[in-house]
């Protein structure tokens, strides 16, 4: 019989994990000025939300936008999305939640990051307009939830932790497994040595997708389709381009699943590798199949290997694509989607809400004082996280710049894939080293009027 | 010189190898031919040559120049737009300056400008800013914001002269674009052209300068003119602006000016502005910016000051803010001393158990957890052994907390010293020491606990005693066996039990050879309690007992259950395969039914083992088990050490003939087709 971890009693004064601290309640309390002052409570402008509530908009209705409509502490006041049906049904269901009719739509995202009684913005947009929308939020002000991947490009990157710095807004990365209790422990287990010296990490992540050429459509009525495409190269409108997931498939908007996907266990295989700071060289060797033909021209399957200073490797690869084993080759290994640290003596396994272990006993450790890392536990999931750093003005779980250096790893990874060849990476300067050419692809020219 | 150029190609080609099938000359000319009239909603598959080529030929210019000439010999055609925007993307990877006259005749194209700047900024040569400079010369100019825009993206410091006309445009568009256009570039001369258009009154762009400001000084601070740098932040850092440049600004001040920044953060904790303390608690978080925060304790700041500056202490864990931490924990304020508490964690001492354990006893909230997480969590290496000595010594309410704390710090070496309060006269403490045990007992507190065990008699301090009992054995294995032993025949037959489960859990052969012995107690529930450790015996040694009392077992649920426990240990025991192979053989002979004969066949199925292979051929002969057998041979099948085993296509091929899964049998015949040579 195996104690599980769930049987582990725990006494009043277990470390457990380390939560955020309540140092900026104090500030509040003591009288002294919050830093958290909602826009409406400055008499900006607009309707007077709650004072305690964080009143917020989502900019790109994609992925999860209406999180934040179910908390108590926040206030929709504003939907952004290029597509009218999109905008629409979200302002219907924001309307419906609060019973009124006070939520606004808007189809250009400078209108709503205009208004001074919005506090901070949720951004669900395609990647390419990551970069865009978050920097103009930073310039003015609003704390920002930014979907993963940060951003297109390095070079956008670059521009947004700047910005976001510069200004001092909280941002947090949708890479929410940095929220997860599991995964942080495989990730605690793995830094302080429980398997020894950590050798080698395999990380799988969903493959991507093959699709057949397209046929140039009319632009359907309710789309900005010419916003839609903001800063990408210009293409005819066909329904594919904008649905979720086959833009995540097209080079223009995304890196492919490799970022799209794949940026989730690359932060995490990060994270648990103590890499979140890295700055020296990184080695980056890839073998990836690109779609012949068609729509897509991103990456469908892939084999990468990174190499870190100390001597530490990832291997990568693709692992739910089935079918294509003749396209790139029998002996192309698939992992099981998660990420498995292997050290001298034991391997962690962590995948979302699981954290395996070998030997089995390494499932009973108790993370304590004599060990040199303790993860800060978030707020139980990335939105509350979010909120509670908004109000207190903390840094988040998954702040700009470990969001950028994860990123980066799937940037790199793009990039040689792209030249089909092994690349140098210097994390510190973010360059790679003595090679003009794949320096190239650290930015892409923007469609105007659009710029950093 | 094509056809040189062609074999040059041939010869690099054949130089990288694993970069896809070798592309020749007439490949590409294949697919330069059919980009000429490529549009988006077509077939792209015979363009590929293009890409593979240019991948094939890193490192090789001669072939690099010629796939140049090709992709530019695209552009001044008349090939389509689509065409066009497809040899741009390409030649971003590979142009040079070479292309720059060709790629500038087209900036002038309003649907081509952006796939040329995609071209032009990635090319390394100033010829291509050149290019971009005097397509913005041309008046009225349709592509002229994103020429603008690429002009900021190159740091083209030669354009400041022209883009300074551009801030008096009438349209604000492009007055926007200019402005950040000069931020980017970062010069001096820049900046002095953004000064002069931020002073203009009633200008609707003022922020629009600043923000610009504000980038050009962070080029000036990373490029050795930080002083320059403080002017323009000192002029943004104004009642004026709106708070987000206004913190920017102020976040500039401080890293424009290294000399300064203790200064200037010490005022911001010190003064009223919040937008002030917050960029300063968000620096002093930051070890980069500011590397040393020992200074710092030194000011007496007012409460919110001393906050922040304690959150950058206790993030950073600079015990400098020890004294600080300390300081507060006297403050009036609850939310204050919480805070203090919190902090005492990262940055007390060994000392301080003396001051944390009293406040952890103490009921108060919030304040008590605090005090609880900081003594558990208390990062002094020394402060285990300091609560062991205070342990004694002190009342039962800090003593409790002091065991609970032991044990939240997984300290082993505590073990003795928690065991003794086994002895003392208060409940909670004994409660709390048996609950401590259960973390960091070992093999030496085994007598202790269970002691404790015969001596209780609640049910929760019994449950206690039994937890701990159980988890130490689980941590100490045979090695526990003795004393569970010695201590087994003086127990009453409810402790008996309890022993006897934990003599399952620490195995060995005299824990095996005690349980096998109670099997024939004349207690019937010390019989039955034996029984079940056994069926959940972990090792293979157990296998012999376990197969004969599912023979001869007169309870049928005993035999049940035995045969059971026998068939888990041919699947999860560590014993050799080949032995494992032997005990499922031993039970295929004694299953006395179709489910028995089922779950061995189940456990051949995982065991993967190719001598198990005609055992399964002879169950397909039996209706009731052939479709398990079936699954069970693909499984083998599918195992890619089994590949080499001549019986295992005639096994699946036979497998296809009686299986009726379609599951299996696609299973089999992917399998098959791996197996079988094409």
């Amino acid at each position: 019989m195996k104690l599980k971890m769930k049987d582990v009693k725990t006494s009043p004064g277990e470390p457990g994990p380390l939560t955020r601290r309540g140092f900026l309640k104090t500030v509040i309390a003591a009288g002294a000025a919050p830093w958290f002052i909602p826009g409406s409570a400055l008499g900006l402008a607009g309707r007077a939300a709650p004072s305690d509530r964080v009143a917020v908009a989502a900019i790109g209705l994609g992925f999860a936008w209406d999180m934040l409509l179910r908390r108590k502490d926040t206030q929709f006041l504003a939907v952004c999305d290029v597509q009218k049906s999109r905008r629409d049904a979200a302002n219907s269901l924001v309307d419906r939640h609060y019973g009124t009719a006070d939520c606004r739509t808007y189809n250009d995202f400078r209108e709503v990051i205009a208004r001074a009684d919005i506090d901070a913005v949720y951004i669900a947009t395609p990647d390419h307009w990551h970069a865009l929308v978050t920097i103009a939020a930073a310039r003015a002000g609003k704390h920002i939830y930014c979907q993963k991947p940060l951003t297109r490009t390095i070079a956008e990157g670059q521009a947004v932790v700047r910005t976001v710095n510069a200004h001092g807004v909280v941002f947090q990365h949708g890479t929410q497994q940095r929220c997860d209790p599991k995964m942080l422990f495989g990730c605690e287990l793995v830094r302080n040595g429980y398997i020894g010296q950590l050798k080698h990490v395999k990380i799988g992540s969903p493959s991507g997708a093959q699709c057949p050429p397209q046929p140039s459509q009319p632009v359907p009525q309710g789309l900005d389709w010419d916003m839609w495409l903001g800063p990408a190269p210009w293409s005819p409108f066909t329904k594919l381009r904008i649905q979720a997931h086959p833009w995540y498939h097209i080079s223009d908007y995304c890196m492919g699943y490799i970022a799209g996907w794949g940026v989730h266990h690359c932060d995490s295989a990060m994270q648990g590798s103590g890499l979140d700071d890295c700055s020296g060289p990184i080695e980056i060797d890839t073998r990836s199949v690109f779609p012949a033909d068609g729509l897509f021209d991103n990456p469908f399957r892939w084999q990468l290997h990174y190499r870190f200073p100390g001597g530490l490797t990832w291997h990568w690869t693709d692992c739910t694509g089935e079918g294509w084993g003749s396209v790139a080759g029998s002996d192309w290994p698939q992992h099981r989607m998660g990420i498995t640290f292997e050290g001298t003596e034991g391997t962690v396994f962590i995948w979302r809400g699981v954290v395996d272990a070998s030997p089995k006993s390494l499932l009973d450790v108790k993370i304590r004082l004599g060990d040199k890392v303790r993860l800060v536990r978030p707020l139980g999931a990335e939105i509350p996280d979010f909120i509670q750093c908004v109000k207190q003005g903390l840094r988040t779980c998954a702040p700009v710049d470990i969001a950028h250096r994860a990123t980066n790893l799937c940037s790199i990874a793009a990039i040689s894939m792209l030249l089909k060849r092994k690349l140098t990476w210097h994390a510190g300067r973010e360059e790679f080293i003595d090679d003009p050419e794949a320096n190239r692809f650290r930015s892409r020219a923007m469609r105007e009027p659009w710029r950093l | 010189m094509r056809l040189i150029a062609g074999i040059l190609l041939l010869l690099a080609i054949h130089s990288n190898h694993g970069l896809g099938a070798v592309v020749s000359a007439s490949d590409l000319d294949r697919a330069i031919k059919d980009l000429l009239t490529y549009t988006w909603s077509e077939t792209r598959e015979s363009l590929n040559p293009i890409e593979t080529a240019i991948q094939q030929s890193t490192g090789n210019p001669a072939v690099r120049k010629d796939l140049e000439n090709r992709l530019v010999s695209v552009l001044k055609s008349r090939a389509p737009f689509p065409a066009k925007q497809y040899a741009c993307r390409k030649m971003s990877q590979i142009a040079t300056a070479d292309s720059v006259p060709a790629l500038a005749q087209l900036l002038r194209d309003p649907a081509l400008s952006h796939s040329v700047r995609l071209v032009l900024e990635r090319i390394p040569d100033p010829s291509a800013a050149t290019a971009l400079r005097d397509a913005l010369r041309q008046s009225a100019y349709a592509a002229r914001l994103g020429i603008i825009n690429s002009l900021g993206v190159l740091r083209d410091t030669n354009s400041v002269p022209l883009l300074q006309p551009l801030l008096k445009d009438s349209e604000a568009t492009v007055v926007s674009a200019t402005l950040a256009a000069l931020g980017h570039i970062g010069t001096i001369e820049s900046v002095e052209v953004l000064e002069s258009f931020r002073e203009q009154e009633d200008n609707p762009l003022r922020v629009a300068a600043a923000e610009a400001l504000i980038v050009a000084a962070g080029h000036l601070t990373a490029e050795g003119q930080p002083a320059r740098a403080t002017a323009i932040f000192r002029r943004l850092y104004n009642p004026d602006e709106p708070a987000a440049i206004r913190s920017a600004a102020f976040r500039g001040l401080v890293l424009s000016q290294p000399g300064e920044a203790f200064r200037i953060l010490s005022e911001a904790l010190a003064g009223d502005n919040p937008l002030e303390r917050g960029v300063a608690a968000r620096l002093l978080l930051d070890a980069q910016a500011i590397p040393a925060l020992s200074r710092f304790a030194e000011i007496d700041y007012p409460p919110a000051g001393q906050l922040a500056l304690l959150e950058a202490f206790r993030s950073r864990q600079d015990l400098h803010g020890r004294l600080l931490a300390l300081k507060l924990l006297q403050s009036d304020d609850p939310q204050t001393r919480l805070t203090a508490i919190e902090a005492m964690a990262a940055l007390g001492k060994a000392e301080d158990v003396s001051l944390l354990a009293p406040l952890a006893a103490t009921p108060r909230g919030q304040q008590t957890a605090a005090a609880r997480a900081a003594l558990a969590n208390l990062a002094d290496p020394a402060a285990s052994a300091v609560m062991i000595d205070a342990l004694a010594k002190s009342p039962p309410p800090v003593a409790v907390e002091l065991i609970h704390a032991l044990a939240a710090r997984a300290a082993f070496e505590a073990g003795p010293a928690v065991a003794a309060q086994l002895g003392g006269s208060d409940e909670t403490g004994r409660a709390a020491a048996l609950q401590a045990l259960a973390v960091i007992g070992t093999g030496s507190q085994m007598q202790a606990v269970i002691q404790a065990l015969a001596a209780s008699p609640g049910s929760e301090q019994r449950e206690a005693a039994q937890g701990a009992l159980v988890a130490i054995v689980r941590r100490g294995g045979d090695a526990c066996a003795r004393e569970l032993l010695e201590a087994s025949p003086h127990a009453q037959p409810e402790s008996r039990i309890l022993l006897l489960q934990a003599l399952g859990i620490a195995g060995g052969p005299a824990a095996l050879a005690a349980t096998r012995a109670a099997l024939a107690d004349g207690d019937p529930a010390i019989r039955d309690a034996s029984f079940r450790v056994l069926a959940n015996w972990s090792t293979a040694d157990a296998g012999p007992d376990l197969l004969g009392l599912s023979q001869s077992a007169t309870n049928a649920t005993w035999r049940t259950l035995a045969f059971r426990g026998f068939i888990r240990l041919a699947r999860e025991s560590e014993a050799p395969p080949d032995a494992r192979l032997q005990m499922l053989r031993d039970a295929m002979k004694s299953a006395r039914n179709g489910g028995e004969n089922r779950l061995v066949i189940a456990a051949l199925g995982e065991l993967r083992h190719r001598g198990s292979l005609s055992l399964l051929l002879s169950c397909l002969e039996q209706p009731e088990l052939a479709e398990e057998a079936c699954a069970a041979i693909v499984n083998i099948a599918a195992d890619p050490a089994a590949a080499d085993d001549p019986g295992l296509v005639p096994a699946l091929r036979r497998v296809l003939r009686v299986s009726t899964s379609q599951q299996v049998r696609q299973k089999a015949e992917a399998v098959l087709a791996k197996l079988e040579p094409r």
